[in-house]
């Protein structure tokens, strides 16, 4: 009995699984397949052997991450600086859209929304390019031009750390807050417009009407980004940590972060299976904290999970 | 009266707070522009500056004499982009809808079968392997759409999510009632009340087509390969190529190498023209923006 | 149900995806005997600017090998900084590719991974020209266990590091450059200049690579970049010391502080990326450390337009670990015939015809003789850096440079002066010494971090030795340097009782 509704249910939705083809086909091919290669980062790698038939060595390629005082500092970092990213950029990236979708002119509203793109388009080098023709000993403008017109002192950005985490999350953000304000943008153009009307003629102020109608409408978008943000969370963007401080070595204590020191630690001699051990770790990790995260909000509202 | 004058005021906050930010955003472009009309002498010895001792042209006109690579660099950019991004928008929202049905079996799955992907990769070796040894895709056009950029879980999630709440319930039970198939379903309500989430999600993978540079450099190599070069890829191979060269890693004589590295005002130069065509795009897909808008109107 | 379909498709995938390296290399030595008829096209990987024309170059060195080997050979030449990344998939690929151009770290790295073949046995049969060139023990030399894992290139053997003032500057301020005769003698005219050109940079510095202390450091370095125990004294002692502890590196960074404190080193060192010929040609420096040798006063002149005087710190070049495996061929495990490879790269080491094609393309197209007695060459007419179709000149990066032309400019002696100043060279205790750090992967790795975060600010002056040096050494003490240096002493003792 039960089977044959099962079929049924099958047989309903066998349009839909058709649909879902390419896609998943795409996924297995390039995401599935090729992370069976996982298995490098336990293994003495030998080509002329193949992969399956080189020899196991356990857990031998995760000890460089965990073998100097450093193991604390690149975790301290990179959880620190992704937990402020993700809540500046969501806190800016909410308000700059509901700012955006409260301009009533359309030409201001178009010339925003351009503006707040721009950035995707500028590479990491390019934009440390940028905070260096800005914070440079010699020729920098903040120093040149700000700190001089104050009768202040110049400073030697790259020799101090304690300045690093401000500069690191404005560049993050300053790259970083457009993605989330258009997802959120376009969540706004979503909502019923119904909803504000019946609030105006209840005379809500516009706080209220954020409070009370914006934001709860927002709120499965927010989670959804929380969610995927939350599992990339031992992941790094590379060209933020290492360009843009210019790999100055006095603030490692502040820009180290996992993906930095594995590229530091095997530059010179390209250990595929350590850089691979590195990925594994950082996966598992955020596997673990997406799943009890996903576990959490499954317990509050079913929907409103990724799976 | 009180009120239009409270919303004027209102009205002229709101624009002042997005003017601040417009410029804080737009003006690191405008210091890569003036970079890149900068005299390379002086950028050298006196830094960047938005205000230039000496300006130069030479930048651009080195671009002009390098034509034919740069255009064609534009035009496989270009190619990569579009195919890229439509592909990408058809199988996502193909692979999305699905998902937001809540009635599919093994929906819950299927989700965490896609959401398993951004976080678990098998790095680049092993995803190397499967393209060039069965794929074949080494040092051909493909090698830059297909690899990692064709289809992002993080845009088929975002996409389902819109398409669950954003899009009532009460339109799909309508259609159901007049009989209509999942195709029609999707073809006449999800894909046109989902434009915005689609559009959205377009332009992020459009931009990372444009701005991708990683499959380039893996999978094309040689003579046969950097003639596929897309503009990113030039303008990476260049930077990185600096980079390495001071840093004195090479154990020879580079004199005549380093010689013919581009100078810092080219560098900037081709940063600006790679980013110039979304000034010219992005106004043909505002209008997607603001349709969604007053589609979002008409739905209620 | 769907769960086992599921795992045993990624099973068969995974066996299918990964079994293909194995395989592949053994069916590739049955090809040898039918390579008679057909020629074999060697594939050879460099590393620089992909260059417009290199097929008609290609034709041409066909037209030689074809009729002298029946093979013929394919450059692929990998920009400079994904070469590194570009060449390790390749090799882990099973895609077509011969020999390459190497070092013995990476080389190394590759022999462990299976992904080049030992060259010993090809060398004894086909290695005539290299054979002739080196002899049997230094080719020997770049082994390890008996797996030779490259063959060097003909470059300049061992170096002086020296100090290398614009001229014009010395002669306007009436330097007498006879005076310098240690590093420290150079801060009186720095003071002078100084004075007299304010804006000017004294001394070029970056945090890696160039850095000053390391151009200065006259001992060995044991081939190691992070510089995890050195000879301090080459010639005569056989201790590995911890280089970082040493009283010299003390006092070099000591001293570089102090000039970068009085304004004579950019206040930007730490985080320079500039090249030292692009900041020198901006008309904006004065010296830099660096390291002589016949071919450098010529480079410098025409890499930056000025005239330098050189005032070396050592009177005799030495030759150090690192001077036959600095530059290495090495041959792919994938080669379906590295039997034709060897022949075809030991054809080049003695052949000047491919020589001059391989490094300055054709004659009368892409260059002409300008002084054919001593072999001389130019651009021809109408042609410059900017069109010209094949100019790779990157001879220290092909087999054997000294036997080519040579740009003009070029001392008209070049070749011989560089084989006297190879001849005059004394040699380092560890000629021909490679620490394997095979066990040691993961102290190394978190050394080089260690190193990395310290060695780069005192090397180029930016930080006071004062305080950062202690942290620095505590640091490395904290993650096993004393291990490193320990095994690698060992295996010095070893090779140095078995090479005797």
């Amino acid at each position: 009995m039960k089977n044959k509704v099962q079929r049924r249910a099958y047989k309903q939705h066998l349009t839909l699984y058709f649909m879902m083809f390419p896609g998943l086909l795409y996924l297995l091919i390039n995401n599935y397949i090729p992370m069976t290669g996982i298995i490098i980062a336990f293994k003495k790698l030998n080509f002329a052997k193949g992969i399956l038939n080189s020899p196991w060595v356990g857990l031998d390629h995760f000890k460089f991450l965990f073998s100097s005082k450093d193991a604390w500092i690149i975790t301290r970092n990179t959880l620190f600086y992704n937990l402020t990213f993700i809540l500046v950029n969501m806190v800016l990236g909410i308000a700059i859209a509901i700012i955006i979708s409260e301009v009533r002119s359309k030409v201001m509203k178009k010339i925003y929304q351009s503006a707040i793109l721009l950035p995707f388009l500028m590479s990491m080098v390019i934009l440390s390019y940028i905070v260096y023709a800005l914070l440079s000993s010699e020729n920098g403008l903040i120093n040149n031009a700000v700190l001089k017109a104050l009768h202040l002192e110049s400073i030697q950005w790259y020799q101090e750390p304690k300045y690093w985490p401000f500069i690191l999350v404005i560049a993050n953000s300053w790259k970083g807050v457009g993605y989330g304000c258009l997802i959120y943008i376009a969540s706004l153009v979503g909502i019923d417009p119904s909803f504000y009307e019946a609030a105006r003629l209840d005379g809500a102020t516009k706080w209220q009407e954020i409070t009370k109608i914006t934001l709860p409408c927002l709120v499965p978008t927010i989670v959804t980004i929380l969610l995927l943000s939350i599992g990339r969370i031992f992941y790094s963007d590379f060209g933020l940590f290492y360009q843009v401080p210019m790999n100055s070595g006095v603030l490692f204590s502040k820009t180290n972060v996992i993906d930095t020191y594995v590229y530091r630690a095997l530059i010179e001699r390209g250990n595929i299976s350590m850089s691979s051990a590195a990925g594994v770790y950082q996966s598992v990790v955020g596997f673990s904290i997406v799943m009890f995260s996903n576990w959490i909000v499954r317990k509050f509202d079913k929907d409103r999970a990724l799976f | 009266m009180e009120n239009s004058r409270k919303s004027k005021r209102y009205q002229f906050v709101i624009n002042l707070i997005m003017m601040i930010i417009t410029l804080f955003i737009i003006l690191p472009f405008v210091l890569v522009f003036i970079s890149s009309i900068t005299d390379e002498n002086v950028l050298i010895r006196n830094g960047y500056s938005f205000f230039p001792k000496k300006l130069s042209l030479y930048a651009y006109q080195y671009i002009i004499r390098q034509g034919e690579k740069i255009v064609r660099a534009y035009g496989v950019t270009i190619l990569v982009t579009c195919a890229g991004t439509i592909l990408n928008l058809a199988m996502s929202s193909l692979l999305a809808y699905p998902l937001s049905v809540k009635t599919l079996p093994h929906r819950r799955a299927l989700t965490f079968f896609i959401f398993f992907t951004m976080l678990f990769n098998g790095g680049l070796v092993p995803t190397y392997l499967m393209y060039v040894n069965y794929i074949h895709i080494k040092n051909t056009i493909w090698a830059l759409i297909v690899p990692n950029l064709l289809l992002s879980a993080n845009n088929v999630l975002m996409i389902r999510s819109y398409f669950m709440t954003s899009i009532p319930d009460a339109l799909f039970e309508a259609a159901k009632i007049d009989g209509a198939g999942h195709v029609k379903i999707f073809s006449t309500i999800v894909l046109p009340l989902g434009k915005p989430i689609l559009v959205t999600m377009g332009l992020f993978s459009g931009l990372a087509y444009w701005n991708d540079w990683t499959n380039g450099l893996y999978y094309l190599s040689g003579n046969q390969g950097q003639k596929l070069y897309g503009i990113q890829n030039l303008l990476n191979q260049m930077i990185t190529d600096i980079q390495y060269l001071a840093s004195g890693k090479v154990a020879g004589n580079i004199g005549a190498e380093v010689a013919k590295l581009p100078t810092t005002s080219i560098r900037m130069a081709i940063a600006f023209i790679a980013m110039l065509p979304l000034f010219i795009i992005y106004p043909f897909l505002q209008k997607y923006f603001s349709e969604g808008i007053t589609l979002g109107a008409v739905k209620g | 149900m769907k769960k086992r379909f599921l795992t045993s498709i990624l099973v068969t995938a995974l066996a299918v995806s990964m079994a293909g390296c194995g395989s592949n290399s053994e069916s590739s030595n049955k090809q040898e005997g039918s390579s008679d008829s057909e020629p074999y096209t060697v594939t050879m990987v460099l590393q620089g600017t992909q260059q417009p024309d290199e097929e008609r170059i290609e034709e041409k060195i066909n037209e030689v090998l074809e009729k002298e080997l029946n093979a013929r050979l394919d450059i692929v030449v990998l920009p400079w900084a994904s070469a590194g990344q570009q060449l390790q998939l390749m090799l882990a690929g099973d895609e077509k590719i011969d020999c390459f151009y190497t070092s013995a770290t990476n080389a190394t790295q590759y022999m462990h991974s299976g992904q080049i073949v030992d060259m010993s046995e090809l060398i004894d049969e086909y290695g005539t020209n290299l054979k002739d060139i080196y002899g049997e023990d230094i080719l020997k030399g770049n082994s390890i266990n008996g797996f030779l894992y490259g063959v060097p290139n003909q470059i300049e053997r061992g170096s002086i590091p020296s100090i290398f003032m614009r001229k014009d500057i010395v002669e306007k301020y009436n330097i007498d450059i006879s005076a310098i005769k240690n590093p420290e003698d150079l801060e009186a005219i720095f003071e002078t200049v100084k004075a007299g050109e304010p804006d000017m940079t004294m001394l070029y510095s970056i945090n890696e690579g160039d850095t000053p202390a390391s151009r200065l450091f006259g001992g060995d370095t044991l081939s190691d970049s992070n510089r995890l125990g050195v000879l301090m004294d080459q010639e005569n002692d056989t201790t590995i010391t911890n280089y970082f502890a040493s009283d010299w590196y003390k006092q070099t960074t000591s001293m570089l502080y102090d000039w970068y404190q009085k304004g004579y080193i950019s206040k930007d060192a730490g985080t320079n990326t500039e090249n030292w010929r692009t900041v020198c040609k901006a008309g904006n420096l004065f010296s830099l450390f660096f390291a002589y040798h016949p071919g450098t006063p010529v480079e410098f002149k025409s890499s930056t337009g000025y005239d330098f005087e050189i005032v070396s710190f050592r009177d005799y070049p030495i030759k150090n670990c690192q001077t036959y495996n600095g530059i290495v061929f090495s041959i792919a495990q994938n080669s379906e015939n590295p039997e034709k490879t060897m022949e075809v790269l030991d054809y080049i080491y003695g052949s000047s015809e491919i020589m001059n094609l391989l490094n300055w393309g054709e004659e009368g197209v892409d260059y002409v003789l300008e002084d054919a007695e001593n072999g001389i060459i130019n651009y021809p007419e109408g042609i410059t850096t900017d069109n010209v179709g094949y100019s790779l000149n990157l001879g220290w990066e092909l087999p054997n440079q000294f036997i080519g032309y040579k740009w003009s400019g070029s001392d008209p002696k070049l070749w011989e002066k560089m084989e006297d100043f190879n001849s005059s060279a004394k040699s380092s205790k560890a000629v021909g010494f490679y620490f394997d750090d095979t066990e040691y992967e993961s102290q190394i790795a978190a050394l080089a971090n260690i190193v990395k975060q310290y060695s780069g600010t005192l090397d180029s002056g930016s930080a006071d030795p004062e305080i950062y040096l202690p942290e620095f050494l505590d640091a490395l003490e904290a993650a096993g340097i004393n291990d490193v240096i320990a095994a690698k002493q060992e295996q010095f003792d070893q090779w140095l009782a078995e090479s005797k």
